[in-house]
Parts: C-alpha cells; sequence; structure tokens
C-alpha cells in the first residue's frame, strides 16, 4: 500500500478511527459539548448544534431523496425552514408507499384507489422538485372509466424512469428525460401507430406480460432509433385458473432485428419459432427463454457482428431428441456456419441424462472459439438421474473435450447449474471431464440441487478429487445463493439491464422454474404488499 | 487481492499532487486519488495544479479524513475498470466481491465519526465534489431519520421548533399522507 505522507509534520497521517470527540467539537467552538452529549458511539452525539439545517439546500434535497416517501413528507413538520425543503427536492414516487396504514377490516380498493389518487394528485401539486422515478403499480390513469390520474400531471417533471402495471391505456405524456420505460400487464400497449414521440429517446424498454405481435416489435424497433435495451416477455398465466396463454401470442412467431442502436435484447415470447437478427450491428446480448414445451426457437446470425454474451442455447435438436415427458427443454437453437470469435460469454442448457447432448455440446463449443465463461445449465430427470450414467458412453468424452479450442485456450469461468451432485455421478463425471481439459480455467461455480449444505460441498470437493489430485489449481466454489421475493422481480427486471457482466449468472434463476415462475405471476399481479 | 496490487501500480507511476487545507497542511497524494474528487480533476485538466491546491473550505482533520475515502476508493476503481475491460468475470464474481466487502467494510468504520465530522465530511464531499462520498455520508444521514417521527429528529438535530400551532396544523392538513 503506497501511503500518502503529509508534507511538513511530525505526527503520522492519519489517526485512528476512534478519534478522539473532544478533537472535533474543537473544530467548532460553536459547538461546545452539551449536557447530554455524552455518547459518542456511531455518531449519536449531540452536541447542540443544529448541523443538519445548515447543509446547503440541494444536499438536504439528496438526503431526502434517499428517504422514503412519507419520511421525507414528514421532515416538513420539523420547522420552518424545513417547510420547503421537501417540496423541492427530488422523490421517487411509488403508489405502493402513499397510501394510508389502515387498522382492522381492509377496505374496498374503489376507496383505496381513490384515495391513492387523491393523494398523489395532492403530491403533484404541492411538490415542485424533479421526479426521477414514477412507479404506478396500483393506480389507473384517464381511462375508460374516466377516473384516475392525468398522466400529464407528470410532464415536464423530470421523470427519468417510469413503471407502470395498468390495466387502463395511458396517454404517454412528452418528457424529454424519460429514458427507461418498463410496462407491465399492459394489455393496450402499443396504443397507437406510430408510438407517441417520447419512444423516440428512451434507451430501455421492457414489457412483460404485453401482448405484442411479430409487426408490433419492428414498427417498436423502427421507431424507437436510440433504444439500447429491450425485454419482452408474454409470459403470463390467467389469473384464475392459472394456466398459460398460449394463444396470446399466436401472431408473434417469427422476430426480425433490425435496430442500429439496440445493445441488449432479452427476449421470453412463448412459442416463438424463431429470431432473425438481421441488421444489429451494435447488439452486444442476446439472451433468451424463448421457447415453450417442445419447440425451439431458432438464431439466425446475420449482422451482429458485436455479439459477445449468447444464452441460452439448448443442445437438443429435433432430430436428436429424446422426449421424457416431462422434461421441458427451453431455449435457442443456433446452427452457425462458421465460427464466431465475438462471443465472450455463453450460455447452454443440457440434459445430462441424454448422451447425444453432451456429444452435441461438445460440437456446439467447437463454434465459439474464444468463450471465457461458460454458463450451463443442467436438466436432468429425478426419476432417471440414478440409472444412466452406468450405461451412458462417456469413455471418449474427455479426448474429445481436449480436442476443443476453447476449452484448451480461452474458458477461465465454468458456472454449473443445478447439478443433482449427491446422487448423480455422471455430473460429477461432467464435472471432472471440464476440469481436467479446460487449461486455462481459474474459477468453477457449482450449484447445487436441491440447496446445498456445507457437508455436500466438502463430499463433493472430495469425489471430484480435488483434494488428491495437486494438478487442478482451480477454484471450485459452492455458492449457496437463497433468493428472496423482493430479489426476484430485481433479478428479472433488471436481465436486460447492461450493468450487470454476466447476466447469466442471475439469469439461473430462471430454471428453477415452479417456484420462480410462482413468484414472478405473484408479482406480475397487483398484489397487496406491505414494505 | 491482484486488482488492489495492480491499482497502486499503477497510481505510483502517475504524478504526485500537493492539497493545502484552510490550515495550510500539505498533503501529498497520487493523481488516480485525488481526482476521484470532480472539482481537483477539472483543476488538473486546466493545468493550475502546480504548487499545490488550495482548499481553504476543508481542515486538515476532514481533508485527512477525505484522502483516506478516496485512496481506498481509488484502488477500488482501478481495479472495476480492470475486470470490466477483460471478460473474465471471475474476477468480478469472486475477487472483486471479496474486494467489494471489504470496501463496505471500510465504508462502515469509515462512517463511525461524531456528528460534527459527519457534517463536516458531507460538506466537503459536496466542496470536491466526491459523488461516492457525498451518497455515503448522505445515505448515513437518511437512515438516521428514516421512521422517526418530526419530534424525534429535532431532538437528534437540536432542530428548533419554531413553526406556530397553525402553521403546523395547516402543515399537516397538506401533508396528510405522511403522517398516517
Amino acid at each position: 500500500m503506497e501511503i500518502p505522507y503529509k508534507v511538513g509534520s511530525r505526527t503520522p497521517l492519519f489517526r485512528p478511527r476512534e478519534a478522539p470527540p473532544e478533537a472535533a467539537r474543537m473544530m467548532h467552538p460553536a459547538s461546545l459539548p452539551s449536557s447530554s452529549g455524552g455518547d459518542d458511539e456511531g455518531g449519536s452525539d449531540s452536541d447542540g448544534h443544529d448541523h443538519i439545517s445548515e447543509l446547503p439546500d440541494h444536499i438536504k434535497g439528496s438526503i431526502l431523496s434517499l428517504l422514503p416517501l412519507k419520511d421525507a413528507g414528514r421532515t416538513t413538520k420539523l420547522s420552518r425552514h424545513w417547510k420547503g425543503v421537501f417540496a423541492g427536492s427530488p422523490i421517487s414516487l411509488d403508489d405502493e408507499h402513499v397510501s394510508p396504514r389502515r387498522v382492522g377490516r381492509p377496505r374496498r380498493e374503489v376507496f383505496l384507489h381513490a384515495e391513492r389518487v387523491k393523494i398523489i394528485s395532492r403530491i403533484l401539486k404541492k411538490h415542485t422538485g424533479p421526479i426521477p422515478r414514477v412507479r404506478l403499480a396500483k393506480t389507473h390513469f384517464y381511462g375508460n372509466n374516466g377516473y384516475g390520474l392525468n398522466t400529464n400531471a407528470f410532464a415536464k417533471r423530470g421523470v427519468k424512469e417510469l413503471i407502470v402495471h395498468s390495466t387502463d391505456a395511458i396517454r404517454f405524456f412528452p418528457a424529454p428525460p424519460l429514458r427507461s420505460v418498463t410496462l407491465v400487464k399492459c394489455d393496450w400497449f402499443p396504443t397507437e401507430q406510430p408510438l407517441p414521440p417520447v419512444f423516440a429517446g428512451i434507451k430501455e424498454l421492457s414489457l412483460h406480460a404485453v401482448r405484442f405481435s411479430a409487426a408490433d416489435v419492428h414498427a417498436l424497433l423502427e421507431q424507437c432509433v436510440q433504444l439500447e435495451c429491450l425485454l419482452l416477455s408474454s409470459y403470463h398465466k390467467d389469473e384464475k385458473d392459472r394456466v398459460i396463454d398460449i394463444d396470446a401470442t399466436e401472431d408473434c412467431r417469427t422476430l426480425q432485428i433490425r435496430s442500429r442502436s439496440l445493445r441488449s435484447l432479452f427476449l421470453e415470447i412463448l412459442g416463438l419459432e424463431g429470431v432473425d437478427i438481421v441488421d444489429a450491428p451494435n447488439l452486444e446480448r442476446l439472451l433468451g427463454e424463448v421457447s415453450f414445451d417442445k419447440s425451439y426457437c431458432q438464431v439466425t446470425l446475420v449482422n451482429a457482428p458485436k455479439l459477445q454474451i449468447l444464452g441460452f442455447l439448448t443442445m437438443s435438436l429435433p432430430r436428436t431428441r429424446i422426449v421424457f415427458e416431462d422434461i421441458k427443454m427451453m431455449g435457442m437453437i443456433l446452427e452457425p456456419s462458421r465460427p464466431i470469435h465475438s462471443i465472450k460469454i455463453l450460455g447452454l442448457c443440457l440434459d445430462l441424462c441424454n448422451p447425444f447432448q453432451v456429444d452435441q455440446m461438445m460440437q456446439v463449443l467447437n463454434y465459439f472459439p474464444c468463450v471465457e465463461t461458460l454458463n450451463i445449465k443442467i436438466f436432468t430427470n429425478a426419476s432417471i438421474r440414478h440409472t444412466l450414467y452406468s450405461e451412458a458412453p462417456y469413455a471418449n468424452l474427455l479426448e474429445m473435450a481436449r480436442r476443443i479450442d476453447c476449452l484448451r485456450d480461452s474458458i477461465k469461468t465454468i458456472v454449473l447449474s443445478d447439478l443433482w451432485l449427491h446422487t448423480d455421478t455422471f455430473a460429477l463425471q461432467f464435472a471432472k471431464i471440464l476440469l481436467e481439459s479446460a487449461k486455462k480455467l481459474q474459477l468453477m461455480k457449482i450449484f447445487h440441487v436441491p440447496v446445498d449444505k456445507k457437508k455436500q460441498a466438502r463430499s463433493t470437493r472430495r469425489r471430484l478429487g480435488l483434494k488428491r489430485d495437486p494438478s487442478i489449481k482451480v477454484r471450485v466454489v459452492f455458492p449457496r445463493d437463497y433468493i428472496s421475493y423482493r430479489q426476484v422481480s430485481d433479478v428479472l427486471m433488471g436481465t436486460s439491464s447492461l450493468a450487470m457482466p454476466n447476466p447469466m449468472f442471475y439469469q439461473r434463476t430462471f430454471q428453477s422454474s415452479h417456484y420462480i415462475r410462482m413468484q414472478w405471476n405473484s408479482y406480475l399481479k397487483p398484489v397487496k404488499k406491505y414494505f | 487481492m491482484a486488482s488492489a496490487g495492480s491499482g497502486d501500480e499503477k497510481a505510483a507511476a502517475a504524478a504526485m499532487i500537493t492539497l493545502i487545507s484552510s490550515d495550510n497542511e500539505k498533503f501529498e497524494v497520487t493523481e488516480a486519488t485525488a481526482t476521484l474528487s470532480q472539482t481537483i480533476r477539472h483543476m488538473i485538466e486546466d493545468g493550475c495544479t502546480d504548487g499545490g491546491v488550495p482548499l481553504p473550505n476543508v481542515t486538515s482533520k476532514i481533508l485527512a479524513r477525505v484522502i483516506e475515502y478516496c485512496k481506498k476508493h481509488a484502488t477500488a476503481a482501478a481495479g472495476e475498470e480492470g475486470s470490466s475491460s477483460s471478460f473474465s468475470d471471475a474476477a468480478f464474481l469472486e475477487v472483486d466481491r471479496a474486494f467489494l466487502e471489504e470496501l463496505e467494510e471500510f465504508d462502515d468504520a469509515f462512517l463511525e465519526v461524531d456528528r460534527a465530522t459527519l457534517f463536516d465530511l458531507i460538506l466537503a464531499a459536496n466542496y470536491l465534489d466526491i459523488k461516492g462520498l457525498l451518497n455515503l455520508t448522505c445515505q448515513k444521514v437518511a437512515d438516521s431519520v428514516k421512521g422517526k417521527t418530526p419530534e424525534q429528529i429535532r431532538e437528534m438535530y437540536n432542530i428548533v421548533n419554531d413553526l406556530t400551532p397553525e402553521e403546523e396544523a395547516e402543515i399537516r392538513r397538506e401533508t396528510q399522507w405522511a403522517f398516517e
């Protein structure tokens, strides 16, 4: 560590952290210790001085913007000086944070809604500061039934991020700084053609459980000329009988992507059969869970020179597919004609019980000679996983693996998710093959199913021969990641975001399908939540 | 730690900048550390840092703390750049995570100061335009206010209530939603 030294000073530069509080007080003659100022731990001292009111207004504003809306609103009552601070501070408006807490019998939504609309309108009327983020999960707009919020109230309010769960069509207000739009369960979108002019400026668009046709998507790409991240998810279940609504995507079978600005594309469209990346010179990420049941989505890359992250590709081609009744493979199929050198992060999903698929995986890897991170999602059929390993013709797999370019030269990280390691011997063999053939490997992550225990990780480590074989220098880790309810929505909402270095690491949550799906569906529904 | 080490080497090769506090103490720091402050970055870009940068609004005590923060976070920034340029997210997933945890611990310990220092740090961060430090310190203040009634906040921060009962009633009526 280099240490900056103080010029012309004998004393060491940094005082220990527990600097005597007296020193601080001496700097401030006005702030002599008051009689009550006895406890100095964690900054809970009191020196009788009103520091917080003396801060410049914009700092007070940014402190308020870090608070929940109600807490921030309460500061108006502190003093005459504080009365106006809130009105000018940036706020994040969330309609789930404004409703009054009630004790006793839950009231009918129609009353609650009216109340929320009243409160939000009142805030909007009084508040003059910017509102960078607006989330309206329960509030309706002036729509078919004529009651609700007027979206024009948000015009010129510095809205950058808009999240709407609304069954009524909204009129998009002119908001130049708007860069991110998320629509959840908005059946009415897109309302008009051409799209409102505000869409020409947005950079991120996420459509969850929105019905759209291929023509809609094409028009959208054409008109959103600055769009960088696009998330399309048609997945939703009917609330009553919990059936996957596959007819909703009847008219969205093949997509053709033409966009000069697009950098990240995430697709989760039921029944999608093909995606052609016709012209996307800036596309870096193509991610998706694009198919349903036994159909597959054919990906064709025509012009995507910058594509770095791709996944998940499925190994199960129609001709080699062995269908087990309860295995649902989802993913994309890509049959490239020549090696793709731009791909750095690759996601594959394969069924370890199927010997053809492992073979297939080796062949697919040949097309990606520069991959550095390999994410492998493993599907195993719980009922047959005990038996198949013995009869599998895997003897020559290691030999094959050693001849693959990317395994030999470029792969540094391998993430194996959902391995039934405690019973599935082949999964261990598979991991071992990868460990031995990937010469540049630095890190291997193994996610156990069911959620692992320390003991299990130890036994896996032993069975992989990590202790005995000193030639294996790879760090093998067994992360335990529990996903909380809130995180699920964050993960799913943010998958298309460019901020994620390896989106597939998060995307593995898609696989634990049943649980996650249920969580996700309950998120899509505007339900009562308590924060 | 690999990322921290490379950051230091990079920083050591860079030029040194002298910062002068309000009570005339001189601190010598690397350019990488100093440029975490947008104010100083602009000064460097304008080429007016010869003979030291006078900071008349910052005392030596506070400046020492600020430099301590910048040093730590400058190495973090260097590490981040290193890992995002190459696609080996092994670095991101494991090495950097450990480093980020360490950074978080550092931040927590860094904020263990008395209130006067905390507010001086906010002012210094604002003056020097150090986003990370400003966010960190503001978050600390926000956390201390969260969930408190106006009376509790007034007591905590010695805010004098100069509102008349009528005014108070009016505010309460206007921002009813915040008090329910």
